[in-house]
């Protein structure tokens, strides 16, 4: 019987979604390449190695991927045991890269762990899914007289938002606005407060362009790229001619040349070298992608018996298309400049390491699809496990009998 | 109050509004690509042929300048340039470092030069030129760790007879930025770094020199090496100038002069050529198109007899005694003296106070006066004919005026004269001063207010060989394309006419002939050729007098005429004369100019 059981709740991971993110990191491994090699080739900071960002994305790669694997094996509880740490360390590198933070391209958002360079805000994604799909996945929490219930996560992950925002990297700030709109949304958060929460994002953003003068500079660069060619027009000038000489099918893998004018072309503008390089049917393929592998989240989320396991996935699969959707929106001068990469594909441990971390939640999702994990256990005749036709099953041993209780004493709860 | 059956349901519909908006999202992108790509693909793919096809300009080669006989006195020659962008190498100390232990220069020196130049600040800077071959080798060995070095083989300009010919031909140098300003508003193609000519003919003939650059339309890879060639304008060479000099003679005359300051000028009275033309010291104009090291600069600069100096055209002395056939030519002319004229030198004239004469003569008739350069005789006749009447006529042979030869900045002076030939209105408006009569006395003799050039003397000699013809002097004699076909020729032209009887002058070369023969000139009486000449001592109180000599030969058909000076040469009979004489040596075929010896040191160089 409990071989059976066993069958029946642990599935394999989603293997499509797995071999899209192979895919994906193994294409972004070689892009990293193809667009950093004239840079790297010709500078001797870089030791002239045409392998030099090659070699180490392998690296984070390799790393990445393995623990991406690992991640998908353990249990979700542990993950969700785990999430106020993760949120405590995310909060306590982001303050301390704003006092001590290493600034690298002019921009302070690194700090040195040992040999590495980290980039805290990317850790910052990771924290709020995790804390906001534990603080969230539990039942109830929107209903009325209960509003510390949620107010309390839309205030730390508020307060990660702002740590995010005080450096100034205004790209994260608006994938993690993004995440948490969508886990709350998922959550049941009621609708008016959305549409208030959707409003003030739109106007933050419209007063940030308004009155900052750096991104009034880059709207303005936005508006008229060739008109700024000297400043903030440059790498948009470029990556639109990268665009343009790309064409239908591209002029062909490593001939592409936007790459020796953009200083950002293995990180930030990667997608223009693509799209030079294999053209539209190389620029669309990606975005399939990236689409294919929102649409798989939003499905292992909707199919996901645990709402925790679906805010997880929810909550990865937004902030992924985001990043990428805003990434390629830069780069194609469809939105003004913000730096962020290119999840997966862009040369950066960090983001590669932290993205592939979220992904392998999902993968831990999509394997425990039929579990329910425990914290937000309903009453045994719910509506939900009927419909299902399967009884609810403790997850290991006594463990469930705590659950049990405390799921009780949940049920008191009038909701 | 929601059952969870309906908690599942909103979920459900959230997770599907929520991939339908990042759906939609994507497909908005989608067109955005499609619009960058395939409907605005072409426009922005012209931008990238802009970025892909460079356009590399083809220096002309700058035309050759040859001497009388087509030898070669400046040409191009191929030769490695080493250059450096500022930038790049700057934010690399250990590049730095390495540059100048290829080139073997202090890194503050390297440093001074490339803060040099005030081009756009990507814009290379020659480091070296003329490099040699193992520094080309290992500078291309280590590429890599020179980041904005390169080797480029350039058309570098070579004099390679050095001072000989200096004052002549000028030099080129990098073009200054004032120099690029006054270019760009007269329309001309000129860019930082580029040569131009800064001096002597290659600033005269800048235009000519140079040539039209040519272009290249090329196709760069990624790291902007050329691919191919796309389109070529040929580059139009510059033309060759032929020059009016005799190599052998200026050989000759640089050798006489050996160590001394002086200038030597050798025309043709015939049509205005100038055949020689020596200014001591000189310099090595190759320094400066290579860059002028701050040692050489120097060297330059500091040297007393300052080397930069033409002192051929734009230097005036006072002419001494040489003046005197102008003043003779002036008496003739007014019928002041004829040739029986005499009077009695007991070395000295008092007029108000004592004029003194350099030796007693005794009776002086009109050839002795000139051949023996009596004063006495020249202050009686200047008393008599007046300085108006003698200024008009020294006017006449072309004294202080602009000779107008093809040499840049004669006549800087307000007025666009050279040298001064003093008259009563002239010392009113100078001094605000009366003329005093003893003043004329000066005059006639050449001393005084009379300053005049050494180019202006040798045309005052071949006025007087030529019956009274002053032609305008030349350098450039015929201009070539580089095929040699002739351009253009220059043809002589008359600029001043000496009004006076052709039996004053004939009277004048006979006491010139004289004082080769017999006087004071027989240090230029050269055995089968009839010189005719003039020494003079110009008193430069308080140091020694200058040392002159004009001479023409043959007297019968004179084809040379020459001047000389050498500064505080005591005697012209003992200075100037012999350098004279070498010239006249090496043209009538006496000598070969490598015969000439110089009782002083050699020429540098030489």
């Amino acid at each position: 019987m409990s071989a059976v059981q066993r069958n029946a709740r642990i599935n394999s991971p989603d293997l499509i979604l797995l071999g899209i993110v192979l895919f994906l990191v193994v294409s972004g491994v070689l892009l990293v390449f193809d667009a950093s090699y004239p840079t790297s080739a010709d500078q001797s900071r870089y030791g002239n190695d045409a392998w030099y960002f090659a070699k180490r994305q392998i690296t984070y790669a390799g790393v990445g991927v393995c623990l991406m694997l690992l991640v998908s094996l353990i249990p979700l509880e542990w993950i969700r045991r785990l999430s106020i740490v993760i949120l405590l360390a995310a909060i306590v590198l982001l303050v301390y890269v704003l006092v001590r933070g290493v600034t690298i391209n002019g921009s302070t958002s690194w700090v040195r762990l040992g040999p590495f360079m980290f980039q805290p805000s990317e850790l910052a994604k990771l924290a709020i899914i995790v804390y906001l799909a534990r603080a969230l996945g539990r039942p109830g929490i929107f209903s009325k007289g209960r509003e510390k219930r949620w107010l309390v996560p839309l205030g730390w992950s508020g307060l990660i938002t702002l740590l995010v925002v005080a450096q100034r990297d205004f790209g994260t700030a608006a994938v993690l606005f993004a995440v948490m709109f969508a886990m709350f949304a998922l959550a049941g958060a009621k609708k008016r407060y959305l549409v208030l929460a959707a409003v003030l994002g739109i106007a933050a953003v419209v007063v940030a362009m308004t009155y900052l003068p750096h991104c009034r500079a880059r709207v303005a660069a936005f508006m008229d790229p060739w008109g700024h060619y000297h400043h903030a027009g440059y790498q948009i000038v470029h990556s639109l001619i990268g665009f343009g000489t790309g064409g239908l099918t591209g002029v062909g893998l490593g001939e592409g040349r936007v790459k020796c004018y953009i200083p950002a072309a293995y990180t930030d503008y990667i997608y223009a070298t693509l799209a030079e390089e294999l053209g539209l049917v190389g620029s669309l393929v990606l975005v399939l992608l990236f689409s294919l592998l929102a649409v798989l989240n939003f499905v292992i989320a909707q199919k996901s018996k645990s709402l925790y396991g679906a805010l997880l996935a929810a909550g990865v699969g937004s902030a992924v298309s985001t990043q990428a959707l805003i990434n390629m929106a830069v780069a194609t001068n469809s939105i003004p400049a913000t730096g962020i990469p290119l999840p997966l594909i862009s040369y950066g441990g960090s983001s590669l390491v932290t993205t592939l971390l979220g992904l392998g939640l999902v993968l831990s999702v999509s394997r425990n699809i039929e579990v329910e994990v425990e914290g937000e256990e309903a009453n045994e005749d719910s509506v939900n496990r009927r419909r299902h036709g399967r009884a609810r099953v403790p997850s290991r041993g006594c463990r469930g009998g705590f659950a049990r209780t405390r799921s009780d004493r949940r049920v008191a709860v009038r909701w | 109050m929601l059952t969870q059956h309906e908690v599942r349901k909103l979920q459900i519909s959230r997770i599907r509004k929520l991939a339908v908006v990042v759906i939609v999202l994507f497909f908005v992108l989608v067109a955005r690509l499609w619009y960058l790509q395939i409907v605005l693909g072409e426009e922005l793919l012209m931008q990238s042929e802009a970025n892909r096809i460079k356009l590399v300009r083809m220096r002309a080669p700058r035309g050759t300048i040859l001497d009388r006989n087509g030898r070669v006195l400046a040409t191009s020659r191929p030769q490695f340039v080493v250059l450096a962008t500022p930038a790049k190498l700057r934010e690399n100390p250990e590049a730095l470092k390495t540059l100048c232990g290829i080139l073997g220069i202090a890194p503050d020196e390297l440093d001074s030069i490339l803060a040099r130049r005030g081009g756009h600040p990507g814009a290379p800077v020659r480091v070296m030129i003329d490099a040699p071959l193992e520094v080309v080798v290992r500078i291309s060995e280590l590429r890599m760790k020179l980041p904005g070095v390169s080797v480029e083989l350039d058309q570098i300009r070579n004099y390679p007879l050095g001072p000989l010919v200096a004052h002549i031909v000028g030099h080129l140098g990098e073009i200054s930025k004032e120099e690029l300003e006054l270019a760009k508003k007269g329309g001309k193609d000129y860019k930082p770094g580029d040569y131009i000519g800064k001096d002597g003919l290659e600033a005269r003939y800048e235009d000519l020199l140079r040539g039209v650059d040519g272009g290249k339309q090329v196709e760069v890879n990624a790291l902007g090496s050329v691919v191919r060639v796309l389109g070529e304008k040929p580059s139009v060479p510059g033309k060759t100038l032929k020059l009016t000099i005799d190599l052998d003679l200026q050989i000759a005359a640089r050798r006489a002069l050996g160590s001394q300051v002086g200038a030597a000028v050798a025309v043709d009275p015939r049509n205005g050529e100038v055949l020689a033309m020596v200014s001591n010291p000189a310099y090595d104009p190759n320094i400066f198109v290579k860059r002028v090291r701050a040692s050489d600069w120097e060297r330059i600069i500091s040297h007393k007899g300052r080397p930069l100096q033409n002192r051929c055209v734009y230097n005036v002395y006072p002419p001494g005694s040489t003046f005197k056939p102008v003043t003779a030519i002036a008496g003739l002319k007014y019928g002041m003296c004829n040739v029986g004229t005499t009077v009695n030198c007991p070395g000295y004239l008092v007029f108000g106070r004592r004029f003194r004469c350099w030796r007693v003569h005794g009776r002086v008739g009109f050839m002795k006066a000139i051949a023996e350069s009596c004063d006495v005789w020249f202050y009686l006749l200047g008393h008599r004919l007046g300085i108006d009447r003698l200024a008009k006529v020294a006017r006449e042979f072309g004294l202080g005026s602009a000779t107008g030869i093809d040499l840049p900045h004669e006549g800087r002076r307000r007025d666009g004269g050279v040298g001064t030939i003093p008259d009563k209105q002239w010392k009113r408006r100078r001094f605000n001063e009366p003329w005093w009569p003893g003043e004329t006395l000066n005059c006639a003799i050449g001393q005084g207010y009379v300053q005049v050039s050494p180019l202006q003397m040798a045309l005052v000699c071949a006025a007087v060989a030529s019956k009274g013809k002053v032609y305008r002097p030349f350098l450039v004699k015929e201009v070539l394309r580089p095929n040699g076909s002739v351009v253009k020729h220059t043809k002589p032209e008359i600029r001043h006419v000496v009004n006076a009887p052709s039996e004053a002058f004939d009277l004048v070369c006979k006491g010139m002939r004289l004082a080769v023969t017999s006087g004071t000139g027989k240090a230029a009486d050269i055995p089968g050729v009839a010189v005719a000449g003039k020494t003079g001592s110009a008193e430069d109180p308080p140091r020694p007098a200058h040392g002159w000599f004009i001479c023409f030969a043959p007297v019968e058909n004179p084809r040379i005429a020459v001047a000389a000076i050498v500064e505080h040469g005591r005697h012209g009979a003992t200075s100037a004369a012999p350098v004279c004489r070498a010239i006249l040596d090496v043209f009538f075929g006496k000598k070969k100019p490598h015969e000439i010896g110089s009782g002083k040191a050699r020429v540098r160089g030489d």
